[in-house]
């Protein structure tokens, strides 16, 4: 059960994979939508992955939350607090 | 006095505002990948879907004497960002298809398998209770042309969804389900592809 042990960096970087997981999906359905041409069904693949993508990233930030009201979690991340 | 809650600090005022900055952003970019994915241009971007797209550009849904056209997601999206973000991502297993199943571009392989998409849709409707239709289609408000159509929405239209009676409106005309011969239908796709007899089941085995 060590995985779901959330210290100070793990929470931080589930913070930040969220945010970029956030941002990597509005840029692939923006690019999807205007730059990527239309060959080889790229556009929709890419338009499909920018969902994917941006789905995953409130998906990473309530699993840290989740992890961080786990019971134990608290003592350690006291130590984030300043 | 009221004690105001001490865990609410500058970092926290921070917090929430990007996440609700966030958040919003979040909202809008479903909203608007939703509004992009949902029209015609974006869906005949498949070469299979442009076969599809042929017979739907001679219907009335296209050409309506009010002008007012009903595009791919029009129909086949559900309404709400939330159920409609859910029906794109289901919505990836077709592509998922397009790029590693049959060669559905090529004409034949497309109308071969057309008469299981149809039935998948029309199951689609059923289930969703022809929400998409009544987005435009008010039951109460239909009076048709004809003496009978006010009361056949009125009475026989009672417990029964649009896509019960009002299909092959738009694509290919496909058989109803229950009815469906699949060797008839092979056979009418090799005569119409002047292919030899068999050829057909031999695709669609492939």
């Amino acid at each position: 059960m060590k995985i779901l042990s959330l210290g100070c960096k793990t929470m931080r970087e589930g913070v930040i994979a969220s945010s970029i997981f956030f941002l990597a999906g509005i840029l692939l359905i923006v690019a999807g939508s205007t730059v990527v041409p239309e060959m080889f069904y790229m556009r929709h693949v890419v338009m499909l992955l920018g969902l994917i993508t941006l789905l995953f990233a409130p998906i990473i930030l309530i699993s840290t939350f989740l992890l961080s009201v786990l019971p134990g979690a608290k003592e350690k991340l006291e130590k984030c607090e300043h | 006095m009221i004690n105001l809650p001490v865990f609410i600090t500058r970092h926290v005022l921070i917090a929430l505002l990007l996440g609700g900055l966030a958040g919003i952003l979040f909202v809008l970019s479903l909203i608007e990948f939703d509004h992009l994915t949902g029209s015609e241009e974006f869906c005949t971007g498949c070469h299979s879907m442009e076969l599809v797209a042929a017979p739907y550009r001679k219907s009335k849904h296209y050409n309506p004497a009010s002008g007012v056209r009903a595009s791919c997601g029009d129909c086949h999206v559900s309404d709400g960002v939330l159920a409609a973000t859910w029906d794109h991502i289901l919505g990836g297993k077709d592509l998922f298809a397009q790029l590693f199943g049959a060669d559905y571009d090529d004409p034949v392989i497309n109308a071969l398998h057309l008469p299981e998409a149809a039935f998948a849709a029309r199951r689609w409707f059923k289930k969703e209770d022809s929400a998409t239709c009544r987005r435009c289609h008010t039951l109460e408000a239909i009076n048709g042309s004809r003496a009978n159509t006010l009361l056949i929405h009125q009475q026989e239209a009672q417990d029964k969804s649009c896509i019960d009676c009002h299909y092959n409106l738009v694509h290919r005309l496909v058989p109803e389900e229950r009815t469906f011969k699949r060797d008839r239908w092979n056979r009418m796709i090799e005569r119409e592809f002047d292919l030899p007899t068999g050829k057909a089941d031999e695709l669609l085995q492939q």
